[in-house]
């Protein structure tokens, strides 16, 4: 979600769409779940929330990142970055994994 | 025929029966729904479809209340009376401990040679407030024996009470009060026990922190009539502190422990964060206090207009600083319950993780605040007859227009010293692992 919001504001429903049109459909849950994550994420100060007029005139909440959620997601694709190479030069090598 | 409007109505109004969803996320998850709905009428499917498939693909209401509350916890409010009442307890031995501390570093001022009193000492040595060291030093001894039985009594109570709630609420005492955790077993058994118990700690409260006005009205009621031994009143302090520092911190272990039974149960159903409420409890207790204190100075004004005294304050000063914490006080409340200031509720959140901050900034505020001090004082601070009986101050800073300064950073120096300890005692104990389970609920 917080990878979503680098690309700018957004809402529930969107981010949901986007999440499982980027995830090819391997990624989905219930669709009132999401709220409290990100409600979650907005207390922990990653992002912020505002209530704006939508295009079809309803009020709507909208997200957008911070600074300390932006430092996150660097922090998180570094990490993967780091574990992913890991596992592809270990798979890649040969090497047995037993797990 | 189907009425979308009236369907959605419905389901908003199930939805909001549970009472964990506030009105900005139905709001919100009813958007949600409504774009699914226009998303599915849009490639073909009926209204009522559309509404049904949609309230399927949000969830069912339960598994969102249960979702919902781990993140917007509600607290019913015998729980938020708790969290005042521990948290005016926790508020109350902060400051008295302040006050101790501050009385300390002043005796531990003198004894540097920093100052001197303006007073005699009992052992008519001559006291030359342009003082040497010599004489700083019989000032600390005057300041040390001015501290008195009474006062080192309430100091011990303090500190020992001040554990005890520490201890308490991280670590618990179980096995070791057996009997406080029968009462407080009793005290929860039902609503009139623990309406009866709540107010009677309250009065309690009360008693320690207010108690001593008993005799301070006495004093100045003799003080008006002519009695010439201003010093007198220290005979009631000494009576009636002994009593009220020594039997109420058993009482309030009570409420200590009550509160972490709850803090346990409530951790064990995800329902809120310990420290959350710690904090909630404390700024709830602040405001308590600040508003009985303002209601004491307004109460001290009238009384000093009806006896037509000289006041070593001025009312605006006063005011000032009794409205101004309430004010803040108001301004955390509001941000705790989430209705407003949410930078302020994020760095609230981040002080929990760094305890640091949160004497940095009192100390920052107490900074802030010395231009308006100075200005209300222009001349510097000046005693009265009334001071000299409770406090002992440093007289040639006192009498310098730093005086405000240099009080305000010896307050400081004390309350960070308590508080840093406090929130470095809740940060540690937020470090240690999972207790054992117990056997108790």
């Amino acid at each position: 979600m917080l990878a979503i919001l680098t690309q700018g504001e957004s809402y529930g429903y969107a981010i949901i769409q986007e999440v499982k049109k980027r995830s090819g459909g391997h990624l989905e849950w219930t669709d009132g779940m999401l709220y409290p994550v990100l409600h979650r994420l907005e207390q922990e100060g990653m992002i912020r929330s505002v209530w704006k007029k939508s295009d079809t005139g309803r009020d709507r909440k909208y997200y957008r990142i911070e600074r300390a959620g932006r430092k996150v997601v660097e922090k998180q694709k570094a990490e993967w970055r780091a574990v992913n190479g890991a596992l592809e030069g270990l798979w890649e090598g040969g090497a047995a994994c037993s797990i | 025929m189907f009425d979308l409007e009236a369907s959605l109505a419905k389901w908003r109004e199930e939805l909001a029966k549970g009472g964990t969803l506030d009105r900005d996320s139905l709001a919100e998850l009813e958007d949600h729904l409504r774009d699914a709905i226009e998303r599915r009428v849009a490639a073909g499917d009926e209204a009522s479809q559309a509404f049904e498939a949609a309230c399927a693909s949000i969830g069912d209401a339960q598994a969102l209340h249960l979702e919902y509350a781990k993140v917007h916890p509600k607290v019913p409010w015998r729980r938020r009376l708790l969290n005042a009442l521990v948290g005016y307890v926790l508020v109350s031995t902060l400051i008295g401990l302040v006050f101790q501390v501050s009385a300390l570093l002043e005796v531990i001022l003198l004894a540097l040679g920093l100052g001197a009193i303006m007073i005699e000492t009992p052992w008519s040595i001559p006291v030359d407030p342009n003082s040497s060291f010599f004489a700083g030093l019989a000032s600390a001894m005057h300041e040390w024996h001015q501290l008195s039985l009474a006062t080192l009594f309430t100091m011990g109570a303090q500190a020992v009470l001040f554990a005890l709630l520490v201890w308490t609420v991280t670590r618990g005492m179980r096995g070791s009060l057996i009997w406080v955790t029968k009462a407080v077993d009793w005290c929860q058994t039902s609503l009139p026990t623990q309406l009866a118990a709540s107010v009677g700690l309250g009065v309690a409260f009360w008693l320690v922190n207010y108690g001593m006005l008993v005799p301070y009205v006495l004093n100045f009621l003799r003080y008006t009539s002519g009695d010439p031994d201003p010093v007198a009143p220290y005979l009631e302090y000494q009576l009636i502190y002994p009593l009220i520092a020594w039997i109420v911190p058993l009482a309030l272990t009570w409420i200590g422990w009550s509160a972490f039974r709850i803090f346990q149960s409530d951790q064990r159903n995800g329902l809120y964060h310990t420290h959350a409420i710690a904090v909630c409890g404390f700024i709830f207790g602040a405001m308590a206090l600040q508003a009985i204190n303002m209601i004491n100075g307004i109460g001290y004004f009238a009384l000093e207009a009806f006896w037509n005294i000289e006041s070593i304050l001025s009312p605006p000063a006063v005011l000032m600083a009794q409205v101004t914490p309430f004010l803040f006080a108001l301004v955390f409340i509001i941000t705790l319950s989430g209705v407003g200031f949410p930078t302020l509720r994020r760095f609230l959140s981040g002080a929990i993780k760094r305890p640091w901050l949160i004497p940095a900034c009192w100390l920052f505020m107490q900074w802030a605040s010395v231009p308006f001090t100075l200005a209300f004082y222009p001349n510097g601070l000046y005693l009265n007859d009334w001071e000299w009986v409770n406090r002992c101050f440093l007289a040639p800073l006192l009498h310098s227009r730093w005086a405000p300064l240099f009080l305000t950073l010896k307050g400081s120096a004390a309350f960070a010293i308590v508080l840093t300890s406090l929130l470095i005692a809740l940060n540690l104990s937020a470090r240690r692992p999972a207790s054992r389970p117990r056997s108790v609920a």
